[in-house]
């Protein structure tokens, strides 16, 4: 056997190990040097709208705060490109208040500490008078920084329970959130089976919620719940948390983000578990639908926001979409409300009659909610307004009734992979029996 | 009993890492935090090599390690030997550097999303209570195997006798004619190779992502310390019994704090018994 080398003390490793665990930390928290854009950096960038027509002086300008990297980056590409389909249509219209709108996109990682790093420039240096975009984490972190800086942030599709709450001041949604989210999958869960298992990923503020809610919707609804399964997304396995969660059961509720999604997907079909998994929409996504060349087809049932894709608004976003990108917008994805929380913003603007973060903030509901005119283009409602009349837009996700805490109530449907894409197999409307 | 075989699984994998890892601290006398960063390596090559040329996971996971072993030696000359003189805190300090820089050409290297390698695990054969795959005993095979030859390259052969030569002395090996020089390579050779071998072992059994080095780095120094960083045969030791532990405690304790048993560990061996559990330094100073 080797023999033992003297080199050196255990005493100068201890304290070794303390300094080496901090710097591994700091390079497995994937924040990497996320705060150092405040004297600018390539973390921001402008996009470039269509032709501003007969916009004129100083650009108005609203931040897309959202992630291009890290779990969130599947969508990133797809939510700047709703977001630009309708930069275009308020730049052709006009603009805001005659001005060109401006477009400033900042990369949130997908994650807390991201998107408060970036808030700084948006608001401070770029002076956004608005923003839109933000996953639930740094939606919630940023709502103290958003009143104070009189900043509106359209949340676009942050599911997190604390808006139930404090939504509605300086941070809105265009979706009902998971508290609606959270029952529609138990629903969807109550209908394929009476005993599940929930797997968590810790430290989230989305998966931990809607987690909690749809416990007590599926056991509300008659459910068993069998396991609650607890886990870190950056574990180096799932072996443990797989082997609780089908202990009793085969069906289980996986909220967690992207990527530990993936990794667990890999160890459940190396081990054969078989079964269900019910997604929540943070991992409906092209890489599940594609996982192992259709491994998970009739095998995952998940929620998303039902979209009317007859009506004439979804309709004109999907072809601008499609021209910018060369796909159709998904079903199951959430870019029409990043699409419409743009021209909300616009309309609300126009109708305050300067384009001010709180004037804005005062002005969203009068243009969505109903009474008035219904439109369902920016260059139609800002027509009317300009005409003196109260309007009430519908957009490509369908109507946008604002409740008193700045959420949207929506029909949603159940989606599962087929082919490599995500297919809606049916829409429904929220239990509101089975809500918390 | 399911818990077992997946202590085993993650043990085993531990250990081929861990010992790789122990190999270079005892002969080149510095802890190597790159060396988590060869795992990552091994793994992101391994499945490059299968995607890419449409080898076997075998080929594929040879030419991987292969390929690390190279660069471990090459890397060596380039990066430690220049400041070997400056002693063991800058050589430390240096293999974080490499760290990062490996992580970061990793990053650009390699698509850094999370990928799996194509691999069917077969069928689950039936232990009673708990089943294995046969990938998955295969995967413990590879683990063993590497193990054992790494065993008889250190006790049947003359590269061998002198890498645990420069391990007890240095000075005194060179005296006695062992060529310290090539002795260093053919442990960096080993060591990075053995990281490498990890890296696609942990790659086929779970997934290959950017953070895979970092993440396994803990677990390494934890078996390490909870092994004797002197001992190599403490470090395999240490490496199945903390694959053991952290996936029986989740029996009891809730499973995100799995990670909290080998940092326990750590704490504990260090203030119990800081020359690790398997050296036998102390039971010789005692008996002398």
């Amino acid at each position: 056997m080797p023999a033992v080398r003297s080199g050196m003390s255990l005493r100068l490793l201890s304290a070794l190990l303390v300094v080496i665990a901090g710097l591994v930390f700091a390079a497995c928290g994937g924040d990497d040097d996320g705060g150092s854009d405040a004297e600018g950096d390539s973390a921001s960038k402008s996009i470039t709208t269509a032709d501003a027509g007969k916009a004129s002086g100083k650009a108005v300008k609203i931040g897309l705060l959202t992630g291009l990297t890290g779990d969130y980056a599947p969508w990133g590409e797809k939510y700047v490109a709703a977001t630009q389909v309708a930069a275009d249509e308020i730049n052709e219209a006009g603009g805001i208040l005659g001005r060109p709108l401006e477009i400033v996109v900042a990369d949130s990682e997908s994650n807390l500490e991201g998107a408060v790093a970036r808030w700084p420039r948006l608001a401070e240096v770029e002076k956004v008078v608005a923003v839109q975009g933000v996953e639930s984490d740094g939606g919630v972190a940023l709502l103290e920084s958003a009143a104070e800086a009189q900043i509106p942030i359209i949340c676009s599709v942050c599911g997190t329970p604390t808006l139930d709450e404090r939504g509605g001041d300086y941070v809105w949604r265009m979706i009902g959130g998971d508290n609606q989210i959270g029952v529609a999958l138990a629903q969807i869960a109550l209908e394929h089976t009476k005993e599940a298992s929930i797997m968590t990923e810790q430290g989230l503020e989305t998966t931990e919620g809607i987690s909690d809610i749809f416990e007590s919707a599926f056991e509300k609804g008659g459910g068993d719940l069998k396991q609650r399964v607890n886990f870190g997304g950056d574990a180096g396995t799932f072996q443990a948390e797989l082997e609780q969660a089908f202990g009793d059961t085969d069906q289980v509720f996986l909220a967690s983000g992207l990527e530990p999604a993936l990794r667990i997907f890999n160890e459940w079909q190396r081990r054969n578990y078989g079964g269900t998994f019910f997604a929540p929409p943070d991992w409906i996504s092209p890489e599940v639908a594609k996982f192992g060349d259709g491994a998970l087809e009739g095998k995952v049932f998940g929620v998303g926001q039902a979209f009317p894709e007859d009506s004439p608004a979804y309709k004109r976003f999907a072809a601008a979409y499609e021209a910018i990108l060369n796909e159709s917008p998904s079903s199951a994805f959430n870019e029409p409300p990043l699409y419409d929380g743009l021209i909300v913003l616009a309309l609300a603007a126009e109708a305050a009659g300067k384009a001010e973060g709180k004037a804005i903030r005062d002005h969203l509901a009068e243009v969505a909610n109903p009474p008035g005119k219904v439109v369902q283009s920016y260059a139609d409602g800002i027509k009317e307004l300009r005409a003196g009349n109260d309007i009430e837009y519908q957009g490509a996700s369908g109507t946008i009734d604002f409740d008193e805490h700045g959420s949207v109530a929506a029909l949603y449907a159940e989606v599962t992979p087929e082919d490599g894409d995500w297919k809606v197999t049916r829409t429904f409307e929220v239990d509101t029996s089975l809500q918390p | 009993m399911q818990n077992i075989v997946f202590g085993i699984l993650t043990g085993s994998t531990l250990a081929v890492a861990t010992v790789g890892f122990a190999l270079v601290r005892q002969t080149e006398g510095f802890v190597n935090i790159a060396h988590g960063q060869y795992l990552a390596l091994g793994a992101f090559l391994g499945l490059f090599f299968m995607e890419s040329w449409g080898v076997s996971v075998f080929l594929a996971g040879f030419l991987a390690v292969v390929a690390v072993a190279v660069l471990g030696v090459v890397v060596a000359r380039l990066v430690f030997d220049p400041v070997r003189e400056r002693g063991a805190l800058v050589l430390f300090f240096s293999s974080i550097g490499l760290a990062y820089a490996l992580y970061g050409i990793n990053q650009v290297v390699f698509d850094p999303a999370v990928r799996a390698y194509p691999v069917n695990f077969g069928k689950n054969i039936d232990l009673g209570s708990a089943s294995i795959t046969v990938g998955e005993l295969v995967v413990i095979g590879i683990a063993a195997a590497s193990v054992i030859l790494l065993h008889v390259f250190l006790t049947r052969t003359t590269l061998g006798t002198w890498v645990r030569a420069v391990a007890a002395n240095p000075e005194l090996a060179e005296v006695r004619g062992v060529r310290v020089r090539l002795t260093s390579g053919v442990v960096w050779f080993i060591g990075a190779g053995l990281a490498a071998l990890a890296g696609v072992l942990i790659g086929v059994l779970g997934t290959v992502h950017s953070e895979i080095g970092w993440a396994n780095i803990l677990m390494i120094l934890a078996a390490a310390v909870v092994g004797g960083l002197g001992n190599i045969y403490g470090v395999i030791a240490a490496g199945l019994l903390l694959g053991l532990a952290m996936d029986l405690s989740t029996l009891v304790i809730p499973t995100e704090y799995r990670l909290t048993v080998a940092f326990a560990a750590i704490i504990i061996t260090l203030l119990l018994r800081p020359e690790g559990l398997f050296t036998v330094a102390r039971r010789k100073e005692e008996v002398a």
